[in-house]
């Protein structure tokens, strides 16, 4: 079943639901929508809208050598593809911040190069430091008909300073501003790290080989520079005695998004939509002609018009007495599969961390079995590798924890998954 | 409530996949779809991939699935898309293809199973999220990725067995 917006805006949402009913019951039941974000029509020939980028780099100790050297190149090719209405940052951080090219001054593309030859590598990693620096360098541009982003890279855990960073981003995110949070290697914290982007509407990514870092800072990059839409978010409000019992972004970025009916999704590239799956649980109803379960309020900031997008889309279901048997949209089901996996998977990791080793393998070698099913056997031998480990050392490897987490989440959505290698 | 019927797991009517074990759930309480016994996991590595050494259908063949233990043909004529499955009593959507007579429900097949459709020049084969799977030559076919058939491709719903065929000179 598909329920469309009004169609005179420049976005369009429609709603897959995973039935065309309600079944009347004296007991709760379970419905799927899924709701996918996209340009209405041809938006005609117009500016892309300038871009305030702000990268973020580590520069602790544990970055030397190829990591900075790597995220220097990056930057220093980002430098030299700013178009005219660009602005960018570059703060690295350690125990304390730096501002080596700032929003506020634009440098000629060598003396800029020259200032990012002097990073050098030392100290620990204190991610509110250089996080703050980052979003300030933002705050001094902000304008109306601009895209606002912070790229965050860190291979570290920041101690101390975490609900610090998760109260800026979500300052951040009231302001108009996504972060990409980026963990290098193994080290750091992908639960915080997911929070701090999932706050914004932004995206985590696990970079496994640091090779990997160069190309997907461009695609960004030109990504951003040419976005239909940011600030895209989805407020759920729901019939009294319906929940939203979770909700997943499938696409870009598979992520869970943040508990709370302010879904943030972050940004709608050109030529691409946004998925986003909802599971309700519907209270015991009667039969009736109609009945609301939640009305979406889409919202987005539309930056090419320098203008704020609101509407409303109400989803409405009859109540039957029967059920009503019907296929299923495939690409619903897939979501649904992949979403519930990406979910068990988090159940499993975190069953492991409480120390309920059983129940944790048995549930990775579920995963693993519905994994081998699907035609992903490498991903099921890293899951049943993990298993195996998990049994035998009564722990998860921080290597094993990102590889199952950030695996089965790129089966959500194979090009835009999460891990980079 | 409802039933997961691999791991027991209650889950709420309307549930597509047990959060515990992530296998299919059928909500179809009046008529379930039979499981089949899920082994270990080491059981479902699929066989690699082989092509098929037949030429691919197409929407000009006289085609026909011959279920396995049976001489007759079914038909495809007439229909773009076909959804092939189980009909029982007060089903809203009858599948267009009942295959209750060949022993479905033993063997696994669910209400709606698998869509076939001819698109292009092609006939394709889409699994509706059926509890225990369809496969072409033993390869499994997901629901968002349709595969193509050819002709002699062995098409698999759960364990029901149909040849997929091109009729020469007519039906």
């Amino acid at each position: 079943m598909n329920i469309p917006s009004s169609g005179q805006e420049p976005l369009y949402m429609e709603v897959h639901v995973s039935r065309p009913v309600l079944r009347a019951l004296d007991e709760p039941q379970v419905l799927y929508a899924m709701a996918s974000i996209q340009p209405a029509s041809q938006e005609g020939e117009q500016v892309p809208p300038p871009l305030n980028l702000s990268l973020v780099f580590d520069r602790s100790t544990s970055m030397a050598g190829e990591r900075l050297d790597t995220a220097r190149v990056s930057a220093e090719s980002i430098l030299t593809q700013l178009r005219p209405q660009d602005k960018i940052a570059v703060v690295t951080f350690s125990d304390r911040a730096e501002v080596l090219l700032s929003t506020e001054l634009t440098l000629p593309v060598s003396e800029a190069r020259q200032r990012l030859s002097l990073i050098q590598a030392s100290g620990g990693t204190e991610i509110y430091q250089g996080l703050s620096a980052g979003v300030n360098q933002l705050r001094q541009v902000r304008h109306p008909n601009s895209v606002d982003h912070v790229i965050l890279l860190t291979d570290g855990r920041t101690y101390g300073d975490e609900a610090s960073c998760l109260q800026l981003a979500e300052e951040a995110a009231q302001e108009g501003i996504e972060i990409t949070a980026m963990g290098i290697g193994d080290e750091w914290n992908d639960t915080f790290l997911d929070s701090l982007a999932t706050k914004t509407g932004g995206q985590a990514v696990y970079i496994d080989n640091i090779a990997a870092l160069g190309p997907f800072l461009q695609q960004k990059f030109l990504g951003l520079g040419q976005v239909h839409a940011d600030q895209v978010v989805v407020e759920v409000e729901t019939t009294p005695g319906v929940t939203l019992h979770s909700a997943f972004r499938v696409n870009p970025a598979p992520m869970p998004l943040h508990e709370g009916h302010m879904l943030r999704l972050g940004s709608l590239f050109a030529g691409n939509n946004i998925t986003l799956l909802m599971e309700y649980l519907v209270p015991p109803i009667t039969p009736m002609d109609s009945y609301e379960i939640s009305r979406l309020h889409l919202g987005a900031h539309l930056a090419k018009r320098a203008t704020n997008l609101r509407t409303i889309l109400s989803l409405s279901l009859p109540v039957v007495n029967e059920p009503v048997p019907a296929p299923i949209p495939g690409t619903l089901l897939a979501a649904v599969r992949n979403v519930n996996l990406a979910r068990l998977q988090e159940k499993a990791l975190s069953d492991a961390q409480t120390g309920h080793l059983n129940l944790a393998t048995t549930r990775l070698e579920r995963i693993a079995t519905r994994l081998f099913e699907m035609g992903e056997p490498d991903l099921a031998n890293t899951v049943l590798g993990e298993s195996a480990q998990l049994r035998r050392t009564h722990s998860i490897s921080e290597k094993g924890k990102k590889a199952v987490k950030y695996g089965t989440r790129s089966l959500v959505d194979p090009k835009h998954g999460g891990r980079l290698r | 409530m409802i039933a997961c019927h691999v791991c027991h797991t209650s889950v709420y009517y309307g549930t597509l996949f047990c959060p515990e074990c992530c296998a299919r759930v059928s909500e179809d309480t009046s008529s379930p779809t039979n499981a089949l016994p899920a082994g270990r996991a080491a059981e479902f590595i699929p066989p690699k991939p082989t092509e098929s050494s037949h030429a691919p259908l197409t929407s000009t063949d006289n085609i026909a699935l011959k279920v396995s233990g049976n001489n007759v043909g079914i038909p495809l004529f007439g229909q773009q898309e076909y959804i092939l499955g189980r009909a029982e009593k007060g089903q809203a959507v009858i599948p267009d293809i009942d295959l209750n007579r060949f022993g479905a429900h033993e063997k696994g097949v669910s209400r709606l199973h698998c869509h076939l459709r001819f698109e292009g020049n092609s006939l394709l084969a889409i699994d509706l999220g059926s509890a225990n799977g369809t496969f072409i030559n033993d390869n499994r076919v997901l629901p968002d990725h349709p595969a193509m058939l050819s002709d002699g491709d062995i098409l698999r719903l759960g364990n029901l067995i149909i040849e997929v065929t091109r009729q020469i000179g007519g039906q």
